[in-house]
């Protein structure tokens, strides 16, 4: 009887996720042409394509990367590497960065708005003398807000790599006179690229999906010019399938539309996950083994 | 972090402390009337039928996603092969990875339309008044986000069981399915309830299906077949709205300063829920 139960419970499971994508992907797939991908939005994005909104995801999640990733590592490697086992500063440290993990999204919205946008954004402005030109929401606010949201992911993911790392490895560089800063530099990194580009790869993928931090940091609907400086507003696929869903004044015409983009959101995060998870399970097979 | 925790509870603090916004928005208001109102002249702030809103939504969700994510691991952990295990777990993850603007948006066209077939019955319009994006709708789209998280975190819990539990009973005669009932799940308890507190704790922060699949009302009952408005949905929508440094931008942060606690706690007792269970296996 409960092997009834627990298989079912598990098929409604696996359901859930197939009847997603088989959906979106019905309603979305006549959509998607080429034209759509590379058009910017025209009738008051009720036709036309988005790829302003795809522009404006790539570059804040590439911004996004440049932020998380050093930070990330660094911290990483400092509470694997260097860090005493048992002091107060590392336990504290440790204990950030669960907490931080399990923050809803909203909250770094907010505190991106109070602190990025409202309190740096304004000291910058004042003290370039420029009139409201770092104190509003935009691009580079919106990216350093989701730096801190996926930064959890990337010291986590690269703490796991750096533990798979046989100790002989280090013991081996130390024995052959290296100092503890080259050892880890150029023998212990070198080896745990691959669960770092995992690290990467999974920060990118929830940068890209998540909608709510940017709410108030710096996302708009309808850009009439693309534009590329930080200091500005930009487009996103997420924030766009948002409001066409809820706010869009005809939802009949733009429904198509909603499904092909949040086809395209989907199709994007599903192969970064895939990527992410395909590298994780071939880095398990082939660890090589230090002689 | 710590820099998080200061910005948010100083904007928030704010109301209890600065007198001039404390006349619009008092600590009694807040809890003890009961409309949220706050473009009315003078603004009414009660949180009331918002906290409700956020516990119907979450006590739905989590009547689904519990349940089911437990019996799935336990399918996944006892009785699935080990090839099989390897497939279902990356698949359970992929679900996780799922935007919830994506799952969002499902819910509001998809799942909302299935559910209002079945409002033609007049026997549940009489009793219930459904409208098209209620409790249900945004409770299910919960689900499904929460649904990988208890998953993956039970799955890991009752893995982690030692083997030679489950060779012990079954050694005293008992079947595979009572050893997983009588052995296996009471060890793996703590586990269990640190999934179920950090489930709690995604459903109760999450902010975009809130936004898009309940309606967002902010009535205050316990029918799940009305809309609601949950805590985060409300500061999503309305922080775009304030004026810097109104009592309405004030209680905005408020809220954001119970939502921050709130996970605190709960990230907290899970992990005292996770080290008494560590403590367990390591006196073994």
């Amino acid at each position: 009887m409960l092997t009834c139960l627990s298989l079912a419970s598990t098929l409604i499971i696996l359901m859930m996720l197939f009847v997603i994508f088989a959906d979106l992907f019905i309603g979305g797939y006549k959509k998607i042409t080429w034209e759509f991908l590379t058009q910017p939005p025209k009738q008051g994005a009720m036709g036309g394509g988005i790829f302003p909104a795809i522009f404006g995801t790539f570059v804040l999640v590439i911004l996004m990367t440049l932020m998380v990733m050093p930070t990330g590592v660094l911290t990483a490697i400092y509470l694997h590497e260097y860090a005493p086992r048992e002091a107060m500063l590392t336990k504290l440290i440790r204990a950030s960065i669960s907490n931080l993990a399990g923050i809803p999204s909203i909250i770094y919205g907010m505190f991106g708005l109070a602190f990025f946008v409202l309190f740096v954004g304004k000291k910058i402005d004042a003290l370039i003398g420029a009139e409201l030109l770092f104190g509003q929401p935009c691009l580079l606010w919106a990216a350093a807000t989701l730096s801190i949201l996926t930064l959890p992911v990337v010291i986590t993911v690269t703490e796991e790599a750096l533990s798979s790392i046989p100790e002989e490895a280090r013991l081996a560089s130390y024995a052959l006179g290296a100092t503890k800063w080259q050892t880890v530099w150029r023998v212990v990194v070198p080896k745990a690229m691959g669960g770092i580009l995992t690290g990467a790869i999974l920060a990118i993928s929830r940068g890209a999906g998540e909608v709510a931090p940017l709410l108030f940091t710096g996302v708009a609907y309808y850009l009439p010019r693309l534009s590329i400086s930080p200091s500005s507003q930009f487009m996103h696929l997420g924030y766009h399938i948002y409001v066409m869903a809820t706010q869009s004044p005809d939802v009949e015409a733009t429904l198509p539309l909603q499904y092909a983009t949040a086809l395209i959101l989907l199709f994007l995060t599903f192969v970064l996950n895939l990527l992410a998870i395909l590298i994780r399970a071939r880095l398990k097979i082939s660890r090589p083994k230090v002689v | 972090m710590v820099l998080i925790v200061l910005f948010i509870l100083k904007e928030g603090l704010a109301v209890l402390f600065n007198p001039a916004v404390k006349s619009e928005a008092s600590l009694r208001e807040l809890f003890l009337k009961t409309v949220w109102q706050p473009i009315s002249e003078p603004p009414k702030y009660s949180l009331v039928p918002l906290i409700v809103g956020t516990l119907k939504i979450n006590f739905v969700s989590l009547l689904i996603a519990l349940p089911l994510g437990m019996l799935s691991a336990l399918f996944v952990s006892e009785k699935a092969s080990d090839k099989l295990r390897e497939f279902i777990k990356p698949t359970i993850e992929l679900l996780a990875g799922i935007p919830s603007v994506v799952i969002g948006f499902f819910c509001l066209t998809k799942v909302a339309s299935w559910l209002a077939h079945a409002y033609q019955y007049t026997w549940l319009q009489e009793m219930f008044t459904p409208t098209r994006l209620n409790a249900l709708v945004g409770g299910i789209g919960i689900s499904i986000a929460v649904v990988p998280i208890t998953f993956t975190l039970c799955e890991e819990a009752i893995h982690n069981v030692p083997e030679s539990y489950r060779i012990a009973s079954m050694a005293l005669g008992a079947t595979r399915w009572q050893t997983a009932l009588r052995v296996v799940i009471p060890t793996a308890a703590p586990g269990l309830l640190a999934a179920t507190l950090l489930s709690f704790g995604r459903a109760w922060g999450e902010t975009m299906i809130a936004l898009m699949a309940t309606g967002n009302a902010p009535i205050l009952d316990w029918n799940i077949f009305h809309s609601v408005r949950t805590l985060s949905a409300t500061v999503a929508a309305e922080i775009p709205e304030t004026v810097v440094g109104s009592s309405h931008y004030h209680v905005l942060f408020f809220i954001g300063s119970i939502l921050l606690i709130v996970s605190f706690v709960v990230n907290w007792l899970s992990q005292l829920a996770i080290s008494s269970l560590q403590r367990k296996f390591a006196g073994e």
